[in-house]
């Protein structure tokens, strides 16, 4: 006997406010929308000259760009659970995307961003419990971390990376910087949480997490990542 | 606050402060407060100086270790790349020691040390958020 055609959920769309990040889960388009807002707090260091607001909404407009182009599009999840919404996509495959957005007050992370001089370097960090992170004008720039030949990342994409809960603080989540010698992930040098750019399904651990709450019966887990 | 605060007796007028071990006393001598540091010394810059003044005066390390710097380093030493240029990196890079101290319960100092003349002395450090991730 044929399977009978599946009832379509009443609600195909989802909203969840979290402390750190947003969640959007889109039905119909099988898409998942990640976003933050950040308070930025501007300063120089190293003899930069001061910040300009020119150079303020470039600054983001770059950190996000790179955010998107490192993290956009590469993780693909499936759904499965006793919920209608479960069962009606059972096979889709999710997509998720990230965005993320100035905002004066009220924001998930406060950003310290740091003008420093061109080719310079400065620690950038993710304070996890206290949702603060530290970036500077370089992070946009791809370099050698140490990974092997040919192997560079941006700071930018990498501390992004622990602001999505890869972070050994972030709740049920056991790996953060995977460069540190007691990491378990060590050796995967290409890493994006190690010294370079490519994802791992463990990258979302945060994020499917979050998300299996979002829906009742409803588990989103990580099919696939580009 | 990492270094133990133990306020013994409150509204004593201060004595003596023991610089090493920093323990605040009384005029009866009895300790009002006890800690593994001092603020002043940890507030202080350990850029030129030698490593055993800095443990003299932040005492025991929260960590310690030796590495050879190179031109890939991570997101944590990425700032000792103001000192090393590519250049002074190709035929190999100097030894450095990485001393870690908790200065406060949020803040931790690190300070690299790099050989010179016999001497260990502090070439670069960086002051950050305890709990942070690099």
């Amino acid at each position: 006997m044929p399977d009978s055609p599946k009832k379509k959920p009443a609600k195909v769309n989802f909203k969840k406010k979290n402390k750190r990040m947003d969640f959007y889960i889109f039905g119909d388009h099988a898409q998942i929308w990640v976003q933050q807002f950040w308070t930025y707090q501007y300063s120089e260091k190293g003899g930069a000259s001061k910040w300009t607001a020119k150079e303020k909404k470039d600054f983001h407009k770059e950190i996000e760009k790179v955010i998107r182009k490192a993290w956009g599009g590469k993780f693909k999840l499936e759904v499965s659970g006793k919920s209608e919404f479960a069962q009606y996509y059972a096979g889709k495959q999710f997509t998720v995307n990230f965005d993320v957005d100035p905002k004066s007050a009220g924001a998930h992370w406060t950003v310290k961003a740091i003008k420093i001089p061109k080719g310079g370097f400065n620690g950038s960090w993710v304070n996890w419990s206290k949702q603060e992170m530290q970036l500077d004008t370089e992070d946009a720039r791809e370099i050698n971390k140490g990974g092997g030949k040919g192997v560079k990342q941006s700071g930018a994409a990498h501390e992004f990376g622990h602001a999505i809960g890869n972070s050994k603080h972030a709740d049920g989540v056991t790996h953060g910087d995977e460069y540190k010698a007691s990491s378990a992930f060590k050796a995967h040098k290409k890493s994006i949480m190690h010294s370079g750019m490519k994802l791992k399904k463990r990258h979302a651990d945060f994020l499917v997490k979050e998300l299996s709450k979002v829906i009742p019966d409803t588990t989103f887990k990580v099919k696939s990542v580009k | 606050m990492n270094w133990s605060l133990n306020l013994v007796r409150s509204g004593a007028v201060l004595a003596a402060v023991a610089i090493g071990g920093a323990v605040l006393v009384n005029a009866e001598g009895e300790a009002i407060v006890s800690e593994n540091m001092n603020e002043q010394a940890s507030a202080q810059s350990f850029v030129g100086k030698a490593i055993s003044q800095a443990k003299d005066q932040l005492g025991a390390p929260a960590s310690e270790e030796s590495f050879e710097m190179s031109p890939g380093v991570s997101e944590f030493r990425i700032e000792l790349r103001n000192h090393f240029s590519e250049e002074d990196l190709a035929g190999g890079g100097p030894e450095l020691r990485e001393v870690t101290w908790a200065v406060s319960g949020d803040e931790n100092l690190t300070v690299w040390f790099q050989e010179q003349d016999g001497q260990w002395l502090g070439v670069h450090e960086m002051r950050w958020p305890s709990g942070a991730d690099f």
